[in-house]
């Protein structure tokens, strides 16, 4: 995606935001609400430059797959702002970081895709939008469960704090259970499109595999948590794979 | 607990039905069978599968096979032999989804009528209540008075053990909703496999009439078809379609069909999958008599008045038109685009070269160029520009060109369609509601001993660590219902 300037700016700003909070969350409690107002700040940036990126191209935003990263990595950044208990891990904190950070870049650099916005109807548009944001959401939400995991697998046997590893747990566990059904909406939308526009719900392109493949490995995550009830390690070592397969599904988005 | 330990434990030798049955219901059966079709699905996208139009036609199939094997060589065959370029209606696949659909089933009759009750971990802690049976009251009363207890809370009741177990579980249905939600999806998707057929590329042009067959007895008309173009960016934005439908050639019910938009008749679906722009030419002489035309799509068939269909999507071909005729050139060759068509008049020795592009800026209908060719020459001798319908002379012949629409229309039906968005809505509601309560199980232990009341519960599923709050506050509630204390476990 080209970027004219303006936009640029923003994400920039969104990404010295990120360094920043990573940088403060290695500080003690003292700096919680200076890294709090980094997070919002950066998050704040992502929005203005995907808002901004859309009016200049006279469209619905996150028509475009470089777009849908850009806005995964804000949904991060919200999930986080939204999930107050996993402030207690620095190295969580930092994973978090670096993950946004990384997509924000790959978002800003992938290179201009020759399919660029094929819907002309604004209500396609629009329930395109509707069906990339909730995907945008249900990504963030396994980005920052899976980054949590991770810190989880990580510190686990550096430190014995069961009361930072359960908050962690938890929150992850609140992070996967609501990124499930956004993204369950997301394929429900997108299926509910191409049934409407050409008379298939499902084709199996690649970027429809990826998404099925993504849900059904977070149904199986499902059944861990509501119906066996794991905990520990077996859920934090699900969770990381989660994320890999997410961020698998985001480059196959583009075909 | 782990999955191989957990199969162990069900599997009982002596009653292979029951350990099946055990096997079937069990959440590890759905998580297995989920990865199982998780795998399937990935290698769909590494593996290379069959195209659809290969699907229908043996010779296209064919040829993608032998590309199968030149490229993979000794491993295509394996590819072949295991059915894996086909993944997706392979019998992996729909052996995976009829286990999993049985699976779920199973495990639906279980919550209703459970045949075997969970047994309570008790590493994870008990609360017990305890207190003195009052004189006026037996054990059983007040056996029955925790049970009210519960049920005030709501909290579904089986008991165990000729009633000295008794087993609460709640927002068990939530759980159920997701396989009801998945049982339906499978069903739906079977019979869409079974029933549901479609027939795509119909062409109409205004004024035609086509039969829809398949058991109808309806047949549909346009009227009217017209394309829209943006007028910033001279693409096609929309077309509009006036369907008439005729029963025993009486009209029936009109229909506007828009370009990727469904309407609905008598139980079908239709789609207007494009309207593409057509070009009618007719040719006569100075006496007025019709003159032949011909195209290199259909060969050596005459006609007076032929159609052109103009496709910009379409990528170029190569058509070689053979003339036997005496004292004529054997073959012309012609590379076409989508956007550009041939008319050959063969007693003129004469060829038209028709041209269409989209509307400029601020307009809105397209324009066609016509180009006239002496024989095999490549350079016209004439050139024409026009919008709408117009006549021109060439060589002492009159030639008209009348602009038109055709609509592409798919057209089927599918009663799939339905349970499949039933379940999948059955599905998001469960999953959330799921989220928003996870079940809740409880295993209570009555013990009644020379007046001694002690009741221990236990939950089920629980997390090492920290308490449930729930837990807590239905002991603390109990506990004040039943004028009884509590007493941690030791």
């Amino acid at each position: 995606m080209s970027l004219p300037l303006a936009e640029t700016h923003f994400f920039a700003a969104a990404a010295v935001c990120l360094v920043g909070g990573a940088a403060i969350a290695l500080l003690d409690a003292r700096w919680r609400t200076v890294e709090r107002s980094t997070k919002l700040l950066a998050l704040l940036c992502m929005v203005a430059g995907l808002g901004l990126s859309a009016i200049k191209r006279g469209g619905w935003p996150l028509l475009v797959t470089a777009e849908v990263i850009l806005a995964s990595a804000a949904g991060a950044m919200l999930w986080r702002v939204l999930c107050r208990h996993g402030h207690k891990s620095k190295l969580g904190a930092l994973l978090l970081y670096a993950i946004a950070a990384g997509l924000l870049v790959w978002g800003v650099a992938r290179r201009p895709t020759p399919q660029a916005v094929s819907v002309v109807n604004s209500v396609q548009q629009a329930w395109l939008f509707a069906s990339h944001l909730t995907l945008a959401l249900a990504c963030g939400a396994f980005v920052e469960a899976g980054s949590l995991a991770l810190a989880c697998l990580l510190t686990a046997r550096q430190t014995n704090s069961q009361a930072n590893m359960d908050c962690n747990e938890k929150a992850g566990r609140n992070a996967v259970l609501a990124g499930l059904p956004l993204l369950t909406v997301s394929l429900l939308l997108t299926a509910l499109g191409g049934q409407y526009t050409h008379g298939v719900y499902w084709s199996w392109t690649v970027s429809e595999s990826w998404h099925l493949l993504t849900w059904l490995f977070y149904a199986i995550l499902w059944c861990t948590l509501v119906l066996l009830g794991w905990r520990g390690r077996r859920l934090w070592g699900l969770a990381t794979v989660g994320l890999i397969l997410t961020l698998l599904m985001l480059k196959a988005m583009g075909g | 607990m782990t999955m191989r330990a957990h199969f162990a434990e069900l599997w009982n030798s002596e009653d292979v039905l029951d350990s099946l049955w055990r096997i079937f219901v069990s959440p590890y059966t759905t998580m297995l069978l989920l990865l199982g079709l998780a795998v399937l699905v990935c290698l769909g996208t590494f593996l290379p599968q069959r195209p659809a139009d290969a699907a229908t036609d043996p010779m296209t199939n064919s040829l993608w096979l032998t590309s199968l094997r030149e490229r993979y060589h000794s491993a295509a065959d394996w590819l072949v032999r295991l059915k894996l370029f086909d993944i997706h209606h392979s019998l992996w696949f729909r052996g995976l989804l009829g286990l999993l659909a049985f699976n779920l089933l199973l495990g639906t009759v279980h919550f209703i009528h459970p045949r075997h009750l969970w047994r309570a971990d008790l590493s994870l802690g008990t609360k017990t209540l305890v207190g003195r049976l009052s004189p006026a009251e037996t054990s059983e009363q007040l056996l029955e008075r925790v049970k009210e207890a519960l049920r005030v809370h709501r909290y579904r009741l089986l008991d165990g053990n000729n009633g000295l177990l008794v087993y609460a579980g709640r927002f068990a249905l939530f759980p159920v909703l997701v396989y009801l939600g998945l049982l339906l999806i499978i069903g739906g998707l079977a019979l869409s496999e079974r029933t549901a057929w479609w027939e795509e590329g119909v062409t109409l042009r205004p004024g035609q009439v086509r039969p829809l067959s398949h058991g109808t007895d309806l047949a549909i008309r346009a009227e009217l078809i017209e394309a829209s173009y943006d007028r910033t960016r001279g693409q096609l934005q929309d077309g509009r379609t006036e369907l008439t439908f005729l029963r025993a050639d009486r009209e029936v019910r009109r229909k506007i069909l828009h370009n990727h938009a469904p309407s609905l008749y008598a139980g079908l679906i239709f789609y207007q999958m494009s309207t593409e722009p057509v070009l009618l030419v007719r040719a006569q002489d100075a006496t007025g008599r019709d003159l032949v035309l011909q195209t290199p799509e259909t060969g050596a068939t005459q006609f007076v008045e032929v159609a052109l269909r103009f496709r910009e999507e379409e990528s170029p071909r190569y058509v070689i038109v053979l003339n036997f005729a005496p004292t004529s050139l054997l073959s012309r060759y012609f590379q076409q685009e989508g956007s550009e068509k041939y008319v050959l008049v063969p007693s003129r020795d004469l060829s038209l070269r028709l041209l269409l592009s989209p509307p400029p800026p601020g307009e809105v209908a397209s324009t066609f160029q016509v180009e006239a060719f002496y024989g095999a020459e490549t350079s016209p001798f004439y050139q024409h520009q026009f919008h709408g319908a117009s006549s021109v002379e060439i060589l002492g012949d009159s030639y008209t060109f009348r602009p038109q629409h055709y609509a592409v229309i798919k057209f089927g039906q599918d009663y799939g369609l339905m349970p499949i968005l039933a379940g999948a809505v059955m599905v998001l509601v469960g999953i959330v509601l799921s989220a928003w309560r996870p079940p809740r199980r409880l295993r209570l232990v009555a013990q009644f001993v020379n007046g001694e009341v002690n009741l221990s519960f236990t939950r089920g599923a629980a997390a090492k660590g920290e308490t449930p709050h729930w837990f807590e506050s239905l002991i603390q509630d109990l506990a004040a219902a039943l004028a009884l204390n509590v007493q941690s476990a030791p």
